[in-house]
């Protein structure tokens, strides 16, 4: 292990974070508000923290090693996700406690979007940033963000990379150097924010909340800065332009790039991933509509259409944003709506969750079993969009699987020890595995009401999703502190 | 610029690995799975498993938007179709190739061009070899001769001994000793540093010195410099592989050549192929048969075998046996470290004689005769002065008052074809040949930017 390298890389990382507490500033300066405070202290710790950790190993020379690509992830998730919360803290307007602080930070990140802030309409308007800009930058990867602008990484921006990318398949490279790949993934990112954030505002939000909501939109975080989320607009307009983009958002963003580099749209209809994304959300949107429509519901049925599909692209891509008292339907359909979120949202997308990717994968292996039992003696690889699927990713997708059920089940039976009842734990480690946000039973708002033990589960849980488990658990593994 | 390299063998690893430092985009393609997971392990390069002369593969690597492919395969056959294919369906501008077989090569000017097979560069890397320890060969006591200039100029590396004459002399007491030749000492290696020396720079032992001569006058500055006039007359050859019997064919005539190879097959081909060596098929590791072999009354023993351990092993044994010169092929990096300490006279690194004629390639602007220096840290190379228009064209100019990038230093010029002093007051014409050393490669872009035709803002934007 190299420590002193992995020191140095983690300070110019902090150091970089750091200048993301300069917005907020100017945005409490452009509406006077004097709250600039909090993040003056914010950048103020990081930078020197970062700027300490940076001196005191400036002279560290090598490439990292795979090994230290995850101590770096993990360190710099973790601290990224504590120094975060810094302004919440020192902040009068909200009140946090230290803990409170860092669950709304780590949500922020990792975007979940879950939330611990009531009131959020009454909060100085640089703290709604902050939040937003949190999830902005969890969205694509701070660290993807820092490969592409830190060259001296070199190659060991690959190991990095790969330890925050989330999709079972991650040594394609869109591009010979990973700085340029690093690139370009910002690029469509920041375009697709811009594009969003002026659809937004054409559709008749004020500028203030088209930024904000295209931050939580793209990354697909779903905060809002209205306690009422989406439902606080009742704008059809508006609810269809989210639609798209947290849809868009869903796609692999490899798919984005080489569409865009090829100036085809012809890709998109021949890859196999994005047409099982969109067949999921078709068929689910039909099932709930049909379901809400015979059932019954508080909607009137011009509204039912456009609220489904509303609620099931937001929890397929796990953005979280609600549009109506989705809680109050039929009580299969929230149910069903949190299952989604495990399998909504494309491989190398903003989304969370197993991916659509794997979830293929799996499917496509137990079609080949049952046909395996009828001719005992063919030989039938695994294909995606012709491709043979290689047998080392296939096992990685199913112990992804085993682990993704194995880590639910304990954090589960953790959140049910630290005192919520089986629904609410059930929902709550949905919410933050798949970076949701939005569960059922006390959670259903928001996780003001349960107990600080909980909170700091929901923490653990929303990383481990994040970092999609294996680059988090391998640190807990003896082999991997083994020299 | 796009860089599509078919081959990840030796050659290909090297060249990407050389390349990726810079600014270049490379893609590798090779048929062996396993070749190209190590390589997306270890470099910043994307690569692909494929077929190297398909359309179909050579598409999913961009070959539409490459520059330049250099096929590098084992196969000569493959690396001309390769290009065929390349320049038919995709139009690619440069296209190098690694040809070897003599056959192919004595119909060179009429197969190899834009009608036949079109292949802009063929390199060779065994003969660029071979030419390389030919050279050294020649010049008793240089460590590496490179030439510039078609053969006008060359630089020479001399290593400075603890015993030698020159330990504690200052370079003008040189430039007295050399009697009116001209030979300029451009750079002093001194323990893992770059110096660049002026006439008070005194040597010490253990030095590396770098210096510019003519290059008939060569043999005379290092015969006075390193009292090494006696010209080598006998020589040994462990290996018999295409370099080692490049470099006999290259020598029998000029020297008593000795070749030592393992089994008796190949024995029995190499004595078909040469005339006035003396093939041996033996163990170069025994004792008793190198001695057999007068080994203690050989001249230069060379080991140039394709395994690093076998050389370098080889060669030491021949030392301690009584050989004067050994030299010893090493490819691998890790152990130039260890054979760097003087216990083999010569250590040879195939991949940088063959990096330079790709570099001159791949560099922009009129750049020719690439040579890559101290293991790839540092480059010499050639530039000629253009009309590059406006103010900005170095003709006209004192050398003195050319902007060079720190860690950059002129040193030669070739004038139609002969070689004039760089004194400061000298002004450089049109069409000169300049040669320059760059103490570290990032500085090469600022510097080929001089030699490059001015460009406007406008043409600037729309490139």
């Amino acid at each position: 292990m190299h420590y002193n390298l992995i020191r140095k890389i983690s300070g110019l990382l902090l150091g970089l974070f750091s200048f993301t507490m300069l917005p907020p500033i100017l945005v409490s300066y452009l509406y006077q508000e004097q709250n600039h405070q909090p993040f003056i202290i914010g950048f103020m710790v990081i930078f020197l923290t970062g700027l300490g950790l940076w001196l005191s190993a400036k002279n560290a020379a090598g490439e990292l090693r795979t090994r230290d690509g995850f101590v770096v992830a993990v360190v710099f998730w973790l601290s990224l996700g504590l120094s975060g919360a810094i302004p919440f803290y020192v902040s009068s307007m909200p009140s946090l406690s230290l803990t409170d602080a860092i669950f709304e930070s780590i949500s922020g990140l990792t975007t979940t979007g879950a939330t611990v802030i009531t009131g959020l309409d009454q909060l100085p308007k640089s703290i709604l940033f902050y939040r937003q800009q949190l999830q902005w930058l969890g969205g694509m990867g701070i660290i993807v963000l820092a490969v592409a602008i830190l060259p001296m990484l070199g190659i060991g921006g690959m190991q990095l990379y790969k330890a925050e990318t989330p999709g079972p398949v991650k040594d394609n490279k869109l591009t010979p150097r990973i700085t340029e790949t690093a690139k370009a993934l910002w690029e469509i990112y920041l375009g697709l924010t811009v594009a969003c954030t002026l659809a937004y505002w054409a559709g008749g939000m004020n500028f203030f909340d088209a930024i904000t909501h295209s931050f939580s939109t793209v990354s697909i975080g779903g905060f809002s800065t209205h306690d009422a989320s989406f439902a606080f607009f009742d704008n059809s307009t508006l609810n269809y332009i989210c639609v798209g983009f947290m849809f868009i958002s869903g796609i692999n963003f490899a798919l984005h790039f080489k569409a865009a580099r090829n100036f085809s749209l012809k890709l998109y209809s021949q890859n196999s991933e994005l047409k099982t994304y969109a067949s999921i959300l078709a068929s689910h949107v039909v099932i709930v509509a049909i379901a809400l429509f015979v059932i019954g519901s508080n909607l009137s049925d011009s509204m039912i259409f456009e609220q489904t599909l509303f609620q099931v692209v937001s929890f397929a891509t796990t953005s979280g944003f609600t549009s109506s008292d989705y809680i109050n339907w039929p009580s299969f359909i929230p149910v069903i709506l949190i299952f989604l979120s495990f399998y909504g949202g494309c491989g190398g997308s903003t989304a969370g969750g197993i991916k659509v990717i794997r979830i293929l994968i799996m499917f496509k292996q137990l079609g080949k079993e049952i046909t395996h039992l009828i001719h005992p003696h063919a030989d039938m690889p695994i294909k995606l969009d012709h491709h043979v699927v290689s047998r080392p990713i296939i096992n990685a997708v199913w112990s992804f699987f085993s682990a993704y059920i194995l880590a639910f089940g304990v954090l589960m039976v953790l959140m049910m020890i630290t005192g919520l009842d089986q629904v609410t734990a059930f929902s709550a480690v949905a919410a933050t595995l798949n970076n949701l946000g939005p569960g059922l039973g006390d959670i259903s708002s928001n996780f003001a009401n349960v107990p600080d033990a909980s909170k700091w589960v929901a923490c653990f849980s929303m990383l481990l999703g994040r970092l999609e488990i294996f680059t988090l658990l391998v640190l807990f593994s003896p082999v991997f502190w083994r020299d | 610029m796009r860089i599509i390299i078919l081959g990840a063998g030796r050659v290909g690893f090297t060249v990407a690995s050389n390349l990726s430092c810079e600014n270049i985009d490379i893609t590798l393609i090779d048929k062996n799975q396993s070749v190209i997971d190590a390589a997306c392990e270890r470099l910043d390069v994307s690569a692909i498993c494929g077929s190297v002369s398909h359309p179909d593969v050579l598409e999913s690597a961009g070959i539409k938007h490459a520059d330049i492919i250099i096929a590098v395969t084992d196969s000569d056959e493959t690396n001309m179709l390769a290009c065929q294919v390349a320049h038919h369906l995709f139009k690619v501008p440069q296209k190098i190739a690694r040809v070897r077989s003599r056959s192919f090569l004595d119909y060179k000017d009429q197969l190899f061009n834009a009608n036949a097979i079109p292949i802009d560069l063929i390199i060779n890397p065994e003969n660029e070899i071979v030419n390389f320890i030919k050279n050294l060969i020649l010049h008793p006591g240089a460590q590496q001769v490179l030439s510039f200039a078609n053969g006008a100029l060359s630089l020479v590396e001399a290593r400075c001994k603890s015993d030698s004459d020159l330990v504690g002399k200052t370079l003008k007491d040189l430039s007295l000793s050399l009697q009116g030749i001209y030979a300029r000492i451009a750079i002093v290696y001194r323990q893992g540093e770059i110096i660049y020396p002026n006439y008070q720079t005194v040597i010490e032992a253990g030095d590396r010195l770098f210096f510019i001569a003519s290059s008939d006058d060569i043999k005379q500055v290092l015969s006075i410099l390193f009292n090494q006039n006696k010209p080598y007359k006998r020589l040994i050859i462990a290996g018999g592989g295409r370099i080692g019997l490049g470099l006999a064919q290259a020598l029998e005539n000029t020297l008593q050549v000795k070749i030592i190879t393992k089994s008796r097959d190949k024995a029995d081909q190499l004595s078909e192929k040469l005339d006035h060596s003396i093939v041996l098929s033996g163990d170069a590791t025994d004792e008793a048969f190198l001695l057999d072999e007068n080994i203690d009354r050989t001249d230069v023993f060379c080991t140039l075998t394709s395994d690093d351990e076998t050389n370098i092993l080889c060669s030491m044994l021949a030392k301690s046996l009584g050989a004067q010169v050994v030299m010893s092929l090493v490819d691998r990096n890790a152990y130039m470290n260890m054979v760097d300490n003087g216990s083999i006279d010569n250590v040879i690194y195939p991949q940088h004689t063959t990096i330079g004629k790709i570099l001159s390639r791949v560099r922009r602007g009129e750049i020719a005769s690439v040579h890559s220096l101290l293991r790839g840290k540092a480059e010499a190379f050639e530039a000629t002065v253009q009309d590059t228009g406006g103010k900005h064209g170095l003709a006209g100019k004192r050398i003195c008052d050319i902007k060079l990038p720190q860690g950059c230093i002129i040193i030669g010029l070739v004038r139609q074809g002969t070689s004039i002093p760089t004194r400061a007051e000298l002004i450089v014409e049109l069409d000169d040949h300049i040669i320059l050393f760059v103490s570290d490669k990032s500085l090469v872009n600022q510097v080929e930017a001089l030699f490059q035709p001015h460009k406007s803002l406008l043409s600037r934007f729309i490139h």
